[in-house]
């Protein structure tokens, strides 16, 4: 058995109305024959038959999708949230911005953001961000969650991480300098 | 008017009947006209800690519907005549309590003595609730473990959402009492130390508690550990009730054994 390995570059497309994308592809047509399509958004019977025709190849299979193409909406509204009195046990907090929390995170308490987390002190409790940075330090109870990933294992207890979306990776970093509060 | 104390813990069997049952001795022994006040409806263990269990005519729901006075009520301890002690109902449960009921009883409570303590029920329901509902300050009971740490952190939130005080934009005080600290665990560090504590709850410390045998016998005898004067345990709850009447009392080395203190002490001597 003979196995070869490929790169195939692809290309990315939304079908928002039937004429605009007809139009896009007439134009791009000799560049778009090299590529793979990923179309999602309204994909019609005439568009399929269309590209078959033309022998254009395209997939509709939406897990090849890129995640970076989500860019997160936060950015537009920059509405910072300071926390700065404990966050006890049962605590729940939800923001739709960026937040800064300055104080504990206790065990039982949960804080969810669709913007960035910067925390400073020690997280025992529920991270979840959606943004497109996380500061933190957590204990050995605590859970992260970060764009939908699971990452409280990949960082340690001991130091304050940042963690960042990169296109389909996450970068996940150590801060090595020490916070010192003035 | 008296400053009224709420007992109060989360977790059950951390020791807050315990605790208040000594307080409120201390406080008395200390000259101060106390009372205590069994919170816990449908579940009274307050009677048999302080060894009163026989002389409870009427209850605590009896004075809050009216049927009879608060004087009729309360019992007067025969060996601290300064103490005196409501019981809480056996028979009916949390569901009679409301909210104008507990604001008079708790008003009338306040004329009559210097220092009321309410012994809270464990949990966060209806009953704990009105427990706190009233109290001018909290004195949180906790173990140096994690689940004792973790509903504590819970209720010291309720406290600050939840109680009139702090609906009134006011701050409920609230204190740390860590009890039954075992020197040997915490030396081996498997016990949580008193500043790991202080860090997750940030609330101030009142007392430290070692882990006492005396305390399960004083309690079967209905006498309160800290009449004992051999009792480590009593010593440490005189030692809350003198911070609580105002006095300045250094917090006592709790956490290292009898064996190892010694010779610490002896080692001071040579230095």
């Amino acid at each position: 058995m003979k196995t070869k390995q490929y790169s195939i570059k692809v290309f990315e497309l939304e079908v928002e109305d039937r004429d605009s994308f007809f139009k896009f592809i007439k134009k791009f047509e000799p560049i778009l024959n090299k590529y793979l399509l990923v179309l999602n958004g309204n994909v019609t019977e005439e568009i399929k038959d269309y590209l078959q025709e033309k022998g254009i190849a395209f997939t509709t299979d939406t897990s090849l999708q890129s995640k970076s193409k989500s860019k997160p909406e936060h950015i537009k509204n920059n509405d910072l949230k300071i926390v700065d009195t404990l966050v006890r046990s049962g605590t729940e907090i939800d923001s739709s911005g960026d937040i800064l929390v300055l104080t504990r995170v206790n065990s039982g308490a949960v804080i969810r953001t669709d913007g960035n987390y910067l925390g400073f002190s020690l997280v025992d409790g529920k991270i979840v961000c959606n943004g497109d940075f996380m500061f933190i330090k957590k204990s050995s109870k605590a859970m992260v969650i970060f764009n939908g990933n699971d990452i409280t294992n990949k960082i340690d207890c001991d130091s304050f991480y940042i963690i960042k979306q990169q296109g389909d990776k996450l970068a996940i970093e150590k801060y090595k300098k020490d916070i010192k509060w003035v | 008017m008296g400053i009224v104390y709420a007992v109060i813990s989360g977790k059950g069997g951390v020791g807050k009947t315990t605790t208040a049952a000594n307080l409120a001795l201390g406080l008395a022994k200390e000259g101060k006209k106390s009372v205590v006040v069994d919170f816990d409806l449908g579940q009274r263990n307050l009677d048999m800690i302080l060894g009163l269990e026989n002389r409870i005519v009427y209850d605590i729901t009896n004075v809050m519907d009216g049927e009879v006075s608060l004087n009729q009520a309360l019992v007067q301890s025969k060996e601290e005549p300064n103490l005196y002690f409501l019981a809480a109902s056996q028979t009916k449960d949390k569901s009679v309590l409301n909210h104008e009921k507990v604001e008079k009883l708790v008003k009338d409570l306040k004329k009559e003595f210097e220092y009321v303590f309410l012994d809270a029920p464990a949990g966060i329901e209806s009953g704990f609730e009105h427990a706190i509902l009233f109290a001018d300050k909290v004195i949180v009971v906790v173990n140096p473990e994690v689940s004792s740490i973790r509903d504590s952190d819970r209720v010291i939130g309720i406290v600050d959402a939840k109680s009139e005080k702090a609906k009134r934009g006011e701050m409920v005080e609230k204190f740390l009492l860590i009890n039954r600290i075992d020197p040997e665990l915490t030396q081996k560090g498997e016990m949580i130390a008193t500043d790991d504590i202080l860090d997750i709850l940030a609330i101030k410390l009142i007392g430290k508690i070692p882990e006492d045998k005396n305390v399960i016998d004083a309690s079967n005898k209905g006498k309160p550990v800290i009449l004992n004067p051999k009792s480590k345990a009593g010593d440490a709850y005189k030692r809350v009730a003198k911070r609580i009447c105002g006095y300045k009392v250094d917090f006592e080395d709790v956490e290292t054994p009898v064996s190892k203190s010694f010779i610490k002490k002896l080692a001071g001597i040579f230095k």
